[in-house]
């Protein structure tokens, strides 16, 4: 695999990985928000 | 979580999917960059994204100065959905300046180099991160609207950021969308704009649309909270005995 083919699939993984942490922490505060009373 | 946000999530899987198809496998690769450039297809996209929720930010910043006095209801919506988009957008910020780092790498053989783009997009970053830094560890009503304000001052490097690679020469390459005549991409690539540029949009609402609950739940309970603890001092005075006054 050349540099280029490497840094697309780096860039790709990157990409993705990024917002499934994100995701991640999103969904364990909506998880906790469940047990939070509101209006 | 609801059934809309069910439907929407399994549009979005369904779209980043065909994306990724139409990016890696259906488009032709680059002329002169060859199979590198197809990092294009993510890299726009987080830009899209970080545009679209800061603006969010702003409008929401503004909604809230407006009506913080006014109507509660209000501004509590319009300032969870600030912090929601501030955060949306610097994960789409952080993004593009990854991918743009590991194309520029591939094709200009460095990782970084200190152009009027890549450093008002890097000092955009630190802003909305000091932004939320300023939420997380400060408290009460002057603090959203020390926020509020910080946003505002903050969304004017989004148009410097825009108008760079026009204004300066940079070693990022001048606008692909909307530049000098004869810029452009082949039409045989739109496809993979569109369909990830629909994808990781809808990605972003559905994130956000998830966030802004937890966010406004935690405020509100923040708030109730607050009024409780401004009332107890009254209730514990009524409730002592008489010789303790």
């Amino acid at each position: 695999m050349d540099m280029g083919h490497r840094h697309l699939v780096i860039a790709y993984a990157v990409t993705i990985l990024i917002h499934l942490v994100y995701v991640t922490f999103v969904a364990v505060k909506w998880r906790a928000a469940r047990f939070t009373k509101s209006e | 979580m609801k059934l809309w946000r069910w439907l929407w999530l399994l549009a979005t899987l369904a779209v980043l999917a065909e994306g990724f198809r139409v990016a890696l496998f259906v488009v032709p690769p680059d002329s002169q960059q060859g199979d590198v450039q197809r990092i294009f297809y993510y890299h726009i996209p987080s830009w899209a994204g970080m545009g679209l929720f800061f603006a969010i930010n702003l409008g929401c910043s503004l909604l809230y100065l407006a009506v913080r006095n006014k109507n509660h209801a209000l501004a509590l919506k319009s300032d969870a959905l600030a912090v929601t988009s501030a955060e949306v957008g610097v994960v789409f910020c952080l993004i593009g300046l990854v991918t743009g780092s590991l194309w520029g790498r591939a094709v200009w053989g460095i990782w970084w180099t200190w152009d009027a783009r890549l450093t008002s997009t890097l000092v955009l970053w630190l802003i909305y991160v000091a932004y939320l830094l300023l939420r997380r560890f400060g408290a009460g009503p002057q603090m959203r609207t020390l926020a509020a304000v910080m946003a505002i001052f903050g969304y004017l490097d989004v148009p410097l950021v825009y108008f760079s690679t026009r204004w300066w020469r940079t070693q990022h390459p001048a606008p692909v969308f909307g530049g000098a005549p004869g810029s452009g991409i082949d039409p045989s690539m739109m496809p993979a704009v569109w369909w990830n540029l629909a994808g990781w949009l809808m990605w972003g609402i559905f994130v956000a649309s998830l966030r802004y609950v937890s966010e406004y739940r935690a405020q509100k309970a923040e708030q109730d909270e607050a009024l409780r603890l401004l009332d107890a001092p009254q209730e514990l005075a009524g409730a002592a005995p008489q010789g303790a006054r």
